[in-house]
């Protein structure tokens, strides 16, 4: 089967069975959710709440919402649905079902069944593993550039085949990606931490910092 | 039995048609209808009302589902459009997709096209220059395309009377390669960009400017404008969307509702004009055949004076198909050319750099505009190893970064407590390119549209002349942002085909000769004086200005001229 002989290439022993806990019934939300996107890329509910646990995981609740609680892991899904070219999305969802298949063979449960530092470790651990690494560009400017190629914001170079460590990162790496735009630009954070103003009336090209004040940036 | 569907021809006869509704069709309407002519303005796509039809103005950020991303199965069935840089979520409406209007390219060449109410009005980025006479004698003076007609006295007052009312913000520079104009307070510049100035006309002995980009953007004279119904610009940089306030210029918040005003106006959507009815006894066009975009059907309207502002390549496709036993190559081509010798803005290379320095500063809100380089290549004489020259857009703002390594808490206390980074500047090349005879549009031979009119064939290429002038753009941006402190300087040659300036110009070239031009110095085609081009078209070369703003000083000094010769 092809996660068994995935998971020797990236040197775990297998120890076991590996396990799949039961299926509870998703709430009528995630129902919908899988629904529609289903239109085009076939998910399942154990991928959905992986992503949603990933994505909590990433920008955790607190104070201030998280990430999940922000519904950004829907913006994931939207993004990775009708954005990404087919090749891309493969990637993107081998990736999912690598991670998924390693934690659960790992830890002998699935991710989203983890405790939050364990989850936390598990990303670290994944991603500090040494291979050659797929390139995901983080942009340090978030806002879009005038180009004369609308392209998406990545390139992810070629992954020598096999690379399931490769897929693993890169899966991770374009859902922090989105999860962290899509986070910074919910209606949340643009509104109530760093608010966006529709009609800003002017431009400043010469301001003195404050260093008492927190940075906008969507001022 | 009356056949309500069709009307009279007395109903469809008018004292002037336009043929497009966009930048400089526009201003022919308003022109010919504050001047008492019946006036038929013909759009071939849907209408587009002030504010009424601007879908997209009010939304947030968080509105666009994919944040302002076009999906992947757009971008793959439209490759052209998907490479503008303005095609995102929240304009894409207004913008021509592939599908919808193919092309032939026998070069690569991306066409964008903006087929509504208003045309690239709606989505054009605002920047104006005037043309000076070191542009209008460039032909002569370096042996290539043909002597214009006119010069800047012809023109200068037309400028006045546009950008009064269109609404110009600049500011008075004094530079004789860009003459000053008619200005509302000018936007600002950010210390960066100061800086720049300051060094650059130190270095160079003030023979090279940065100067605020004048552009068509309200900023004073409130009540002026307010008579067009229009306001204040906002400094919301959304203008692609369309603007509530009327804050920058389309024919959609100004000309058009102007022209409506005066009761003259007939506007018609859903109007391709196939072509123009040339009558061989009367030796002049007397009117247009327009086919329905929904319904396919063919109609004619009719009058004594044409006004062709369907955009450059469009006008040269309708001139084509307008055919005729006095004209079988196109109306007024008589000497072959019409379609040849087109040209464009070479806009292949930028620069980008990095400054520390104004740390105590940072530059905030959403300028709609940038600051901007004239041309100061071979200005006064032959200097370098190719011709003409190529102005510059540059902008420098203060970055923001944000550490995004981490994962959860960290991670996200990171990203709520973003650090100012050094300044960014940057800069992209406008050039001059020389038309010649081997770039041309034409019909294609065999490939009709959707109405059954002949696709253009596009057949364009850069040169060795343009090779040469982005090599020269690298260099000498390069010194003089090493001039100015800037580090991490990058060169880039984005090697995209040409057409994404959006700045196609000629084929229905102006000159004084009709052995060797199409139209004349009024803008009408030499063999058939009531027709008038006004639009890209008539661009006999391209100068490195961007253009909206001759177009319309065009169109409303060859209305003036059309009503005046009527009357003689």
């Amino acid at each position: 089967m092809h996660r068994r002989a995935l998971l020797k290439n990236i040197g775990i022993v297998s120890a076991g069975i590996l396990f799949f806990p039961g299926c509870d019934a998703p709430p009528e939300e995630q129902k919908k959710m899988v629904a529609k996107i289903q239109d085009k890329l076939q998910v399942k509910e154990e991928e959905q709440a992986l992503v949603k646990s990933l994505v909590s995981t990433l920008i955790p609740n607190g104070e201030i919402p998280g990430a999940a609680e922000l519904d950004v892991d829907r913006y994931v899904w939207l993004m990775v649905d009708d954005c990404l070219p087919k090749d891309t999305q493969k990637r993107y969802m081998n990736g999912l079902e690598n991670f998924g298949a390693y934690i659960e063979e790992k830890h002998l449960a699935p991710f989203y069944d983890l405790g939050p530092a364990q989850q936390l470790s598990c990303l670290s651990d994944t991603m500090n593993q040494e291979e050659p690494a797929s390139v995901v560009i983080i942009p340090s400017s978030l806002a879009n550039t005038r180009g004369p190629v609308n392209r998406p914001f990545w390139e992810p170079e070629p992954l020598a085949p096999g690379n399931y460590l490769g897929e693993m990162k890169f899966f991770l790496n374009m859902t922090k990606n989105f999860t962290t735009r899509g986070f910074l630009y919910s209606e949340y954070v643009m509104t109530k931490l760093m608010p966006y103003q529709l009609v800003p009336g002017k431009y400043n090209g010469c301001d003195t910092i404050d260093p008492s004040k927190k940075i906008n940036i969507h001022a | 039995m009356p056949n309500f569907n069709i009307d009279s021809i007395e109903d469809r006869t008018f004292d002037a048609i336009v043929i497009g509704s966009g930048m400089s069709g526009g201003w022919a309407a308003k022109e010919l209808c504050d001047k008492g002519l019946k006036t038929l303005v013909l759009e071939r796509g849907r209408d587009v009302k002030h504010n009424q039809d601007y879908p997209t103005t009010h939304k947030m950020p968080w509105e666009f589902e994919h944040l302002n991303q076009i999906p992947e199965d757009i971008q793959k069935a439209n490759p052209v459009i998907s490479r503008c840089y303005a095609f995102r979520e929240d304009a894409k409406h207004f913008f021509v997709l592939d599908t919808e209007h193919p092309y032939v390219q026998e070069k690569p060449f991306d066409w964008i096209r903006g087929y509504q109410t208003g045309g690239k009005s709606l989505m054009w980025a605002r920047h104006t220059q005037r043309w000076s006479n070191l542009d209008f004698e460039g032909p002569d003076r370096d042996g290539f395309a043909v002597d214009w007609p006119i010069r800047y006295e012809d023109i200068a007052p037309w400028y006045d009377y546009i950008e009064k009312f269109v609404g110009i913000s600049g500011n008075m520079d004094g530079l004789e390669e860009l003459p000053d104009g008619v200005f509302l307070p000018p936007m600002e510049m950010s210390c960066v960009e100061n800086h720049f100035s300051d060094v650059v006309a130190q270095k160079y002995n003030k023979q090279r400017h940065v100067i605020i980009a004048r552009c068509a953007h309200i900023t004073g004279n409130y009540e002026y404008y307010a008579k067009q119904g229009r306001a204040m610009c906002q400094s919301r940089n959304l203008c692609q969307r369309g603007c509530p306030f009327g804050g920058y210029f389309s024919s959609n918040s100004s000309t058009i509702p102007w022209a409506l005003k005066t009761g003259n106006l007939t506007l018609k959507n859903h109007a391709i004009v196939h072509s123009i009815i040339y009558d061989e006894q009367k030796q002049m066009a007397t009117g247009v055949v327009v086919i329905d975009a929904q319904t396919k059907e063919s109609i004619e309207y009719y009058a004594p004076v044409i006004f062709v502002n369907a955009a450059a390549f469009n006008t040269n496709l309708i001139l084509l198909n307008s055919k005729s036993n006095r004209f079988p190559n196109g109306l007024g081509n008589d000497n072959g050319l019409l379609g040849k010798y087109v040209a464009f803005h070479h806009y292949r290379a930028r620069i980008s750099g990095e400054y520390e320095g104004f740390m105590d500063k940072y530059s905030w809100g959403r300028r709609p505009t940038s600051s901007y380089i004239p041309r100061f290549r071979n200005l006064y004489k032959q200097e370098t190893d190719f011709l003409r020259g190529y102005a510059a857009g540059f902008g420098a703002s203060r970055a923001i970064e944000m550490d995004t390594d981490g994962f959860g808490a960290e991670l996200k206390e990171n990203l709520l407590n973003p650090k100012y980074g050094l300044w960014r500047v940057g800069s992209h090349c406008m050039g001059e390119t020389i038309p010649k005879e081997s770039n041309y549009v034409a019909l294609d031979e065999n490939k009709v549209d959707e109405w059954g009119i002949p696709q253009l064939k596009i057949s364009i290429d850069y040169d060795d002349n343009d090779e040469k002038m982005i090599k020269d753009y690298h260099e000498q941006l390069t010194e003089m942002f090493e001039a100015a402190g800037f580090t991490n300087i990058k060169t880039y040659d984005s090697h995209q085909a040409p057409g994404l300036d959006i700045h196609e110009m000629g084929g229905v070239r102006m000159g004084k000769d009709p052995k060797t031009s199409l139209v004349d110095k009024w803008n009408r085609l030499h063999a058939c004086q009531n027709v008038y081009v006004t639009d890209g078209a008539c661009m006999t070369s391209t100068s490195t200005q961007n253009p909206s703003l001759t177009y319309m000083a065009f169109a409303a000094r060859a209305v003036d001229h059309a009503v005046k010769n009527s009357k003689a």
